[in-house]
């Protein structure tokens, strides 16, 4: 397979279980290495420049519980940038930052094993955030989540939108609604690259990937309303109305 | 059989500094051959609550009925065996060379012949689709195939009450339905069921009563309709587009089916 | 559940848990070495009287402190049940049958009590004022100078911290298995020896799968986060010798060397 993604693009990755989503995000950094075939990270490859690479890229993993490293929050936040060999004052602001920019402040001294999943997630995205990559790859983020827990990872994930390049892989199809783009693998292969917006409207893609759209998408889909519209059950809701009514304002 | 919880409280680490309260005095029923959805977020007490109907915990104080007995009075192996439960992530705790030995654990401790035990775990296989495995180890498995595994491992003492707490959780969208089908079809067969999500949509396919768990408490509790219109901001995506458009007469559904059928007789009209 | 085990970080702030880790873990060492000149009485009055005010500084709750000595006590009770059965020391105060009890035999056992209780204490104050990771950071930077003898104080240091990291989950895992085995009818209480370590095989096996599992996952974060050993790391906390990290120094020795004239 083949594909190029720009700086700064919001790229989501779908498929089945076994499709090779995970093999294709761990090639980027260089924790698995391609039989053939090349990849290109910022005109570095992974394979030969492994720590220069993981320095571009963050990655956060499905299961937060057993990605934190040190018994404190603060601690392991700056894991990445004690690796880099940061000096103590300037990781000192940067974890400070960190841990804003994911909303854990107060957070510092607490012990990951007393967190949600949701903050634990946030933990481990701070981590990254820390060490400034351009580029984050994000492995079934939400998976373990719950409904709570997803939302705030997202908010904060939503917040990077367009400031960093994303590869985002999820089975949660509505998570890349803000998408540029979408890869669905299936096989080990790419088979498709679409905007999101198309990928809920093609019923026919959705059903040989085995992709389930929410339940929000899918009353579009099955009502013929744009996907676009169907945001959130209020917007489909909204757009109901509006046709209701004009259907109405035709008659006489 | 007739579940009961009376007025239950459960303290964790009672007595130290670090003392929790995760049941404020919770009274319920799980009627014979129903679908019960707990529902909740994180810190509400949903497992809590499900891990005394069969005496994992006992009750800080309350009680827990069986067909009317106090359940501190009953053996709690036979107890457990009519009540099962299946724990968050359960394949964690696989443990055997085979699928077919890790399943054939429950009804072995039951001290059934060979011959049954065998017939027990191919049945459970069989109602997850899974009876090809058999042979294989467990720990080869994928995510999906090992929920199941250990799903069917539970359901072979073949218990009167099943809880599920989080049966879905981290699984992708095929087997997800899978197992919402398992839950249609052991009620369907007179199995009483619990179902621990907090996902509402998928409580929404197949409770027919849901209690919405709250800081320890109960928040409400009774039909699907009744509970996610009366707090529409808390319910499945269905309820919430059919709660803005209430005034145009598209009735209460809750169901995606039902759902989609009014919005499409809306759209019609 | 969240426990709190033995000897486990306690987060208040108070003068001890103020000082230089390397102080402590100095004190500590030294103190540990010291109760083993003392034998007089009077000696071990006054080391009982100076863990006790150290507690009192260490503004940990006197309920939460015992709590750490339970499991130790059982310990104490049976070598100074042997100590004082078996010493033929000083003037006889009993006799019945074979068993004999001798002054020199009670004061011994009385000692020994004292020093298992008093070691517990001040390295159970150690780690209950000590961040796990300050700890850790500590005993690199006091192995460090053993780096030259090739012994590898960072990799030594990283083990203990994923250690302490580890130990909540894996003991939360543990009962969660526990709990799910039960629930299939398994017992962990019943029968011998034999059944009983066999009935344990359901919680072992999960248990050593699931540890294995996290150590790859970590394995696999953990370079993905640029980890590449010890060289050219730098640290987070700063570990700083101040004055009174040499003054606790100084009286600890000063105490002690009371204590062993005493």
């Amino acid at each position: 397979m083949s594909f190029e993604i720009a700086a700064g693009e919001y790229v989501g990755i779908v498929g089945p279980n076994g499709g090779g989503k995970s093999t294709l995000v761990r090639l980027l950094n260089g924790l698995l290495v391609a039989d053939s075939g090349n990849v290109w990270v910022m005109g570095d490859d992974p394979a030969t420049a492994p720590f220069t690479v993981r320095r571009r890229v963050g990655m956060l993993f499905q299961n937060p519980e057993n990605g934190l490293v040190a018994p404190f929050v603060e601690d392991d936040v700056a894991f990445g940038l004690e690796n880099l060999g940061v000096e103590r004052l300037e990781m000192r602001e940067r974890v400070v930052e960190a841990i804003r920019a994911v909303g854990l402040e107060g957070y510092e001294r607490r012990e990951p094993h007393t967190l949600s999943g949701g903050e634990k997630q946030r933990v481990a995205l701070a981590g990254l955030l820390a060490v400034q990559p351009e580029i984050l790859a994000l492995d079934e983020p939400t998976s373990m989540l719950d409904v709570a827990g997803r939302r705030e990872v997202l908010e904060r994930l939503g917040a990077l939108r367009g400031k960093k390049t994303v590869l985002h892989v999820t089975h949660h199809l509505e998570e890349l609604f803000d998408a540029d783009r979408v890869f669905v693998m299936n096989n080990g292969k790419l088979g498709t690259d679409v905007e999101p917006m198309r990928l809920y409207s093609d019923a026919e893609l959705l059903r040989e990937n085995r992709l389930a759209l929410p339940t929000v998408l899918q009353l579009a889909l099955d009502l013929g309303i744009s996907p676009a519209k169907a945001q959130t059950p209020e917007d489909l809701a909204a757009e109901l109305r509006r046709l209701a009514a004009s259907e109405s304002g035709k008659l006489p | 059989m007739t579940l009961e919880l009376r007025d239950v409280c459960h303290v964790y680490a009672a007595g130290t500094p670090l003392a929790v309260e995760a049941l404020r005095g919770v009274s319920l029923a799980v009627e014979a051959g129903e679908v019960l959805g707990i529902v909740g977020g994180t810190g509400s007490g949903k497992s809590t609550l499900v891990q005394h109907m069969n005496w994992i915990l006992r009750p800080t104080s309350g009680e827990v009925l069986v067909d009317g007995v106090d359940a501190a009075t009953l053996n709690k192996s036979e107890l457990r065996r009519r009540i099962g439960l299946v724990f968050q992530f359960p394949e964690s705790a696989l443990f055997a060379p085979t699928v077919e030995e890790d399943v054939g654990f429950g009804p072995q401790r039951m001290k059934l012949g060979e011959d049954a035990v065998r017939e027990r775990v191919r049945g459970s296989l069989a109602m997850l689709g899974v009876e090809h495995l058999a042979q294989r180890s467990p720990f080869a498995l994928s995510g999906g195939e090992k929920r199941r595994v250990a799903i069917a491992g539970v359901l072979a003492m073949e218990p009167e009450v099943l809880i599920l707490d989080e049966p879905t959780a981290g699984l992708d969208p095929a087997t997800r339905q899978d197992l919402l089908s398992l839950v249609r079809t052991l009620s369907e067969s007179g199995v009483s069921i619990v179902l621990v999500s907090h996902d509402l949509e998928e409580v929404a396919e197949v409770a027919d009563r849901i209690c919405a768990m709250e800081q320890g408490c109960i928040q409400a509790l009774g039909t699907p309709q009744e509970v996610f219109y009366k707090n529409p901001a808390n319910a499945p995506a269905t309820v919430r587009v059919a709660t803005v458009l209430q005034n145009s007469s598209i009735g209460r559904p809750v169901r995606y089916a039902d759902t989609l059928a009014a919005l499409r007789t809306l759209m019609e009209n | 559940m969240a426990s709190r085990s033995l000897g486990q970080f306690y987060p208040v702030a108070s003068l001890l848990h103020g000082l230089d880790p390397r102080a402590k873990i100095l004190c500590v060492t030294i103190f540990a070495v010291g109760l083993f000149l003392i034998d007089t009485i009077a000696g071990f009055l006054l080391m009982t009287l100076v863990v006790g005010a150290l507690v009192a500084t260490s503004r940990i709750p006197l309920a939460v402190f015992l709590r750490l000595l339970r499991p130790v006590v059982f310990i104490v009770a049976l070598t100074v049940f042997f100590q004082v059965l078996f010493s033929r020391e000083g003037a006889t105060l009993l006799e019945w049958g074979f068993i004999e009890i001798h002054a020199g035999g009670l004061r011994l056992g009385f000692l020994l009590a004292l020093r298992i209780l008093l070691l517990v204490s001040v390295a159970g104050l150690l780690t209950a004022t000590t961040a796990p990771v300050a700890l850790t950071d500590g005993i690199e930077d006091l192995l460090s100078s053993l780096k030259k003898l090739r012994f590898p104080a960072h990799e030594f240091a990283m083990m203990m911290t994923i250690a302490l990291r580890f130990i909540p989950t894996l003991d939360e895992e543990a009962r969660k298995i526990m709990a799910a085995q039960s629930a299939r009818g398994a017992d962990f209480r019943e029968g011998g020896l034999i059944r009983r370590s066999r009935a344990l095989i359901p919680l072992l096996v999960p248990l050593t799968v699931g540890a294995f599992r996290r150590a790859d996952e970590l394995a696999e974060a953990m370079e993905s986060r640029g980890y590449q050993g010890g060289t050219g790391r730098t640290r987070y906390r700063e570990l700083r010798f101040h004055f009174r990290d040499a003054l606790a120094l100084a009286i600890v020795m000063v105490v002690l060397a009371l204590g062993i004239l005493a």
